[in-house]
């Protein structure tokens, strides 16, 4: 999936660990690791969601990079 | 854009083609060992009531003995997640992820365990009918298959109850107990999209692996009714399973489909 993110630096920003994040968002923190990892891509919904609580815009924290293969 | 229409009716060509080879050269290997079944000698036809006997007194050892193997296996493993979790200095995330992993292991090994345990049972039974015991032996034999069965399904209990609850210690979030009847639902109803989405793949392979097997087992079904006159059941045992994994992939295909319609 050629979706990039710094969802670990802006998670850093607001100094909490991937547990509390995925209170925050309302999601595990086996999927937070994945998103950070980059082995999962979020819906819409989370997205949005995690940009809400880090206090930016989607665009921000994820970014689509054109698979050229 | 029409050299493109070309090729790809050409490679529907070549798929019509192998597919029709692969269904004659299923039918012609059907009519051989049909043909073949016929002038197979009794005693061949005996073997697999041979191997049962032969077997019978080891019996009890081999089912006790890995029922043990995978027990010590799951105990252990499960052991060592939770020393690596007591272990964790709260910073490195990577070590809970690794934990996550590990505990995979004695889940499948529980499962695997589960699955034998279901076959090795009925098979004592058959093992019952064997020449090979004498006066009152048949008791005894059935007595330690019986306490045996009895502690696997114990200790698989235990290790599914022991990496749950390790499990929840990492995601609180998590619900579900092993002694709910309902548990994979609840379990399903406290896991997120992402978590969703891998059962959700991990299923559609488990539906097309099983439907693989059915096939596979449908053609050894149905030559061992022609060389060693197992009857229809085993087949209809096989159409079942095929029949169920259809109907409920397709209800709950069709189901979704309606829903995202709304």
């Amino acid at each position: 999936m050629p979706l990039y993110n710094r969802l670990k630096e802006y998670r850093a920003r607001l100094g909490v660990n991937q547990q509390q994040m995925g209170a925050l968002v309302g999601t595990s923190r086996q999927t937070i690791s994945q998103i950070e990892r980059g082995d999962y891509s979020p819906s819409v919904t989370l997205a949005l969601k995690i940009a809400k609580v880090c206090g930016t815009t989607v665009e921000e924290i994820f970014e689509y990079v054109e698979d050229v293969r | 854009m029409m050299g493109h229409s070309v090729d790809k009716e050409k490679k529907e060509g070549y798929l019509i083609f192998r597919f029709i080879l692969i269904i004659l050269g299923c039918w012609a290997a059907g009519y051989f060992v049909g043909r073949g079944a016929a002038h197979i000698p009794d005693d061949y036809l005996k073997l697999p009531q041979r191997i049962l006997e032969n077997g019978t007194r080891f019996f009890p050892f081999v089912f006790a003995g890995y029922n043990i193997i995978l027990a010590l296996s799951c105990f252990i493993l499960n052991y060592r997640a939770k020393k690596r979790l007591t272990e964790w200095d709260g910073v490195d995330e990577d070590v809970l992820d690794s934990v996550d992993h590990k505990l995979n292991y004695p889940i499948f090994l529980a499962n695997i365990a589960m699955i034998m345990n279901m076959f090795s049972f009925p098979l004592a039974i058959e093992m019952t009918e064997s020449p090979v015991f004498e006066n009152g032996e048949q008791e005894i034999f059935m007595a330690a298959v019986m306490v045996i069965l009895f502690l696997g399904f114990v200790w698989i209990t235990a290790v599914q109850y022991t990496v749950l609850k390790l499990t929840r210690r990492m995601n609180p979030e998590k619900r579900g107990s092993v002694f709910q009847l309902n548990f994979h639902k609840i379990w399903e109803s406290s896991c997120d999209e992402a978590e969703k989405m891998a059962m959700y793949q991990a299923g559609f392979r488990a539906f097309k692996t099983v439907s693989n097997t059915c096939m596979v087992l449908w053609i050894v079904t149905l030559t061992m009714q022609l060389l060693f006159q197992t009857g229809i059941f085993p087949v209809l045992c096989v159409c079942i399973i095929f029949l169920a994994g259809n109907i409920s992939y397709f209800v709950a295909a069709m189901k979704n489909e309606s829903a995202n319609r709304r």
